[in-house]
């Protein structure tokens, strides 16, 4: 009787109780300036602060996840950044190293203006390279006064004797190595004066020359220089041209068989003169 | 039975918000889950759920936020009496129904337990927090209200159907 009662008013005596605990509670706690919980409220704090812990330690790992993200992808952005950096650093090197390199070959090439005053010279630049098996010729860039070259002139760098200009377009000239078959320089060794002709060899895989009607009695040595002798008027005297690297005597013949090597590394020739004139 | 699922769902709310609110600063608005369990038990209880709910969820929450146990039981009273009365009249009891009522409620609440405390506890100053906090709090408390009502709309007719079966079958 008494639960039945008590089930069928349950919302009204909810109410009641739900207000005097409610105002009860107002009062004790006006009363005391501490706050209190309870024995239920210490247990449900407890118990709160346990798992507050446990997902404070999800937390804090899921923040060291996403700061090791960020400084990933920080590294990376530097990462590319250095790259780049590297690259422009590279690229300015190998330039810097050309323009060293440049510096000195012209530094060499104004020592041998020094070197040779009655010269006349016209600069010129080296644009192409023939690389045919029989022929070795270079095509130049004129840097000035191309009216003035004409075809038949030297050809020289600071290193010594190139070649001979065969034909003249506008501001370039094709010239004909010294070392191509159907060059010849009437040229001297210059440690006993022997004369001879130098000849290009022609062949594919070097540069070299060989020193055609060198008497038998004429000795020369390995490493002995060859100049140009004047004779012919082509080419002015005692021009290097390079130095003997094989020399092959006979028991007969008039003449032997000397092989030169040239003064020009024809293969990283860049900067040349054209011999335009000479003062006598 | 489902009065103890609403309180048990209500507890657990009760409980996470408060372990992930200690992970945020206190200046920062936090939606108020006592507000959005009593809801729900307002509109899809009868009056004793309501009431049993509402204060058995301000009694842990007040111990959660370490006293004020009168005051929070003061200020879910008119939640729970104006939910049960505009129920009927609003057409409250679907999941968007009693989403967009937490959002009020959560103001009322607010404005209640503040006057509670001006008045009974007044060296407890929370009234200039209120004016910049229970408009933030309240949208907060509709935006998470969202899940939480539509899983509990979704698991109790599941429930419901569960036990009407068991029922006929053993009958």
């Amino acid at each position: 009787m008494f639960f039945e009662i008590l089930k069928r008013y349950r919302t009204s005596w909810m109410l009641l109780v739900y207000v005097l605990v409610a105002f009860g509670l107002l009062l004790v706690e006006r009363r005391h300036d501490e706050p209190g919980v309870g024995v239920l409220g210490g247990l449900a704090v407890q118990a709160t602060a346990s798992a507050q812990d446990l997902t404070d330690y999800g937390t804090a790992g899921l923040g060291d996840a996403w700061d090791r993200y960020v400084d990933l992808v920080r590294v990376n952005q530097e990462n590319e950044r250095l790259r780049a950096e590297l690259d422009r650093l590279r690229e300015e090197h190998t330039r810097l190293l050309g323009v060293m390199q440049q510096n000195a070959r012209l530094r060499a090439m104004v020592g041998f203006t020094d070197a040779w005053p009655t010269l006349e010279l016209v600069p010129a630049r080296v644009i192409a390279r023939d690389v045919t098996s029989w022929f070795r010729v270079s095509n130049l860039r004129l840097d000035v006064d191309a009216a003035r070259v004409q075809p038949g002139m030297p050809v020289v760098s600071s290193a010594g004797v190139v070649g001979y200009v065969a034909s003249v377009e506008g501001r370039y000239a094709q010239v004909v190595l010294a070392v191509d078959p159907r060059s010849s320089i009437d040229v001297l060794v210059q440690r006993n004066r022997s004369r001879g002709v130098l000849e290009g060899l022609g062949t594919r895989n070097a540069y070299d020359a060989r020193i055609a009607y060198l008497l038998r009695r004429d000795v020369v040595e390995v490493g002995d220089i060859v100049v140009t002798s004047g004779m012919g008027g082509r080419f002015p005297s005692d021009l290097v041209v390079g130095r003997i690297s094989a020399v092959v005597s006979r028991d007969f013949g008039l003449f032997q068989e000397v092989v030169v090597e040239p003064a020009v590394d024809f293969s990283r020739l860049e900067e040349v003169f054209v011999v335009v004139g000479e003062d006598r | 039975m489902f009065t103890a699922i609403s309180l048990s769902a209500g507890l657990a709310l009760v409980v996470l918000s408060s372990v992930f609110a200690g992970h945020v600063n206190e200046s920062v608005a936090w939606p108020s889950a006592v507000v959005i369990a009593v809801v729900y038990a307002s509109v899809f209880r009868d009056g004793f759920g309501a009431l049993l709910t509402a204060f058995c969820l301000g009694l842990l929450s007040a111990a959660l936020v370490g006293g004020a146990r009168g005051p929070m039981l003061l200020a879910l009273l008119p939640v729970v009496a104006l939910t049960m009365g505009a129920r009927g009249r609003l057409q409250l009891q679907s999941v968007w129904g009693a989403v967009g009522w937490v959002v009020p409620m959560s103001l009322v609440f607010d404005l209640v337990f503040v006057s509670v405390m001006a008045l009974f506890q007044p060296s407890a100053s929370v009234g200039a927090r209120f004016v910049v906090q229970a408009p933030v709090t309240a949208l907060l408390s509709g935006l998470f209200a969202l899940p939480y009502i539509a899983l509990l709309a979704r698991v109790e007719p599941l429930l419901r159907e569960q036990q009407e079966r068991t029922t006929f079958l053993g009958t």
